[in-house]
């Protein structure tokens, strides 16, 4: 079972209501013509700025939210209340605010939805139903944000959509994707993306690219980006620069825990059990039992679950994670 | 008042029919100021759904091609 809370004006949680929840509340898949709550492990889950996509080993990729231009990858209705198959066998996706990119069983390209400044890659193309992206690449990894997407091809990277910010090296919109050479592109571990800023780690360092410019020595774990800042684990510590004007950035000392994940402006720390904290104003950070606590700005860790998860994903001011 | 963040005019997008300047907010929402509000020296965007403003980088001769008729 999958269960989410937190901004759901536009159905993005799935459950059939569009109301925010800070309670965690099942998401509802429509399989076979019946809504059930019965579902496996999903791979992974993808976040637009209203839409959400659900993406299974066995290649079904369901969407729910807001559709208003096709970036759930249906044809209609504007709104999606449960999440609803899309046709196909996808082997990845990545979602960025009005659009979204999935990848088929045939490292096959396709893109569905709106981007005005090159976010869907098809050239002058801003809006568009499901359609295939003509680039013949071998997709390692694929990840999209706000308003553009980074895909990993062996040591290659492609990008198109706003890289105003010098997130793709050169300070410009590509509307195709567009080979870049990020630096010592072979050395790349893995890769994160802020709203204005392309993140690289290289294992033993992270370098970024764009808005948010960081330079950190040592052991890296992991990296994970909000919008606006990037936190990482380094020699087994979580560590976080950039934006803090809603307690986004975590505690220095923090060790001993087992992962962590991050939304548009929050973070799921899973330790113990599971805990919150940044910007929780749609109820993604759960609610807090502290007095007085305004239930907006989550400076301490929140505790918000205790019970196991097999997986946790955030979007903006969304909280999923699996049982 | 604490400020979300502070974006450049250029990274706003502008509704010629509303005239109003709108970019995109974590919550899902978007934040929006009127081209007024620009004009009278106003430079603060909200967010019709949440708590969250950002504050417009802006020159007033930014100002000049939205204004023409
Ligand atoms: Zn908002």
């Amino acid at each position: 079972m999958i269960l989410a809370c937190g901004s759901n004006g536009k159905y993005q949680l799935g459950n059939g209501s569009d109301e925010d929840s800070s309670e965690f509340i099942p998401c509802k898949f429509l399989i076979d013509g019946q809504i059930t709550q019965s579902v496996q492990r999903p791979l992974k889950i993808l976040h637009g700025g209203n839409h959400t996509m659900v993406l299974f080993e066995n290649g079904q990729l369901f969407s729910c939210g807001d559709n208003t231009f096709g970036q759930c990858g249906h044809d209609s209705p504007q709104l999606i209340t449960v999440f609803t198959q899309v046709p196909g066998k996808w082997s990845n996706a990545s979602c960025g605010w009005e659009f979204s990119i999935l990848v088929n069983d045939k490292s096959e390209l396709f893109v569905c939805g709106s981007g005005s400044k090159g976010e869907l890659g098809l050239g002058d193309t801003t809006q568009c139903k499901l359609t295939k992206i003509p680039i013949d690449l071998q997709v390692d990894d694929i990840q999209s944000t706000v308003q553009y997407t980074l895909l990993r091809s062996g040591d290659n990277f492609y990008a198109w959509g706003n890289g105003k910010k010098g997130q793709f090296i050169e300070k410009a919109i590509f509307q195709t994707p567009t080979k870049v050479d990020l630096p010592r592109s072979k050395d790349i571990k893995s890769y994160a993306l802020t709203k204005d800023s392309v993140v690289l780690n290289y294992g033993s360092s992270i370098k970024s690219l764009g808005r948010l410019e960081i330079e950190v020595q040592g052991q890296i774990q992991s990296i994970k980006t909000m919008w606006s800042s990037i936190h990482y684990q380094i020699d087994g510590k979580l560590s976080s620069q950039g934006n803090n004007s809603h307690g986004q950035l975590s505690d220095n000392h923090l060790t001993n825990f087992e992962s962590f994940e991050t939304g548009s402006e929050h973070g799921i720390l899973q330790k113990d059990q599971l805990y919150s904290w940044g910007w929780g104003e749609h109820g993604n950070c759960g609610t807090s039992s502290e007095p007085n606590h305004d239930q907006i700005v989550f400076k301490q860790l929140n505790p918000i679950y205790d019970q196991p998860v097999s997986l946790i994903s955030c979007g903006c001011a969304t909280t999923f994670i699996v049982q | 008042m604490d400020i979300y963040d502070e974006i450049e005019i250029e990274d706003f997008t502008f509704d010629p029919e509303l005239k109003i300047f709108q970019h995109p907010c974590p919550c899902g929402d978007r934040f929006a100021i009127t081209l007024d509000d620009l004009v009278d020296g106003e430079d603060i965007a909200v967010c019709p759904s949440c708590s969250l403003m950002v504050k417009v980088i802006f020159e007033p001769e930014d100002l000049e091609e939205f204004l023409e008729d």
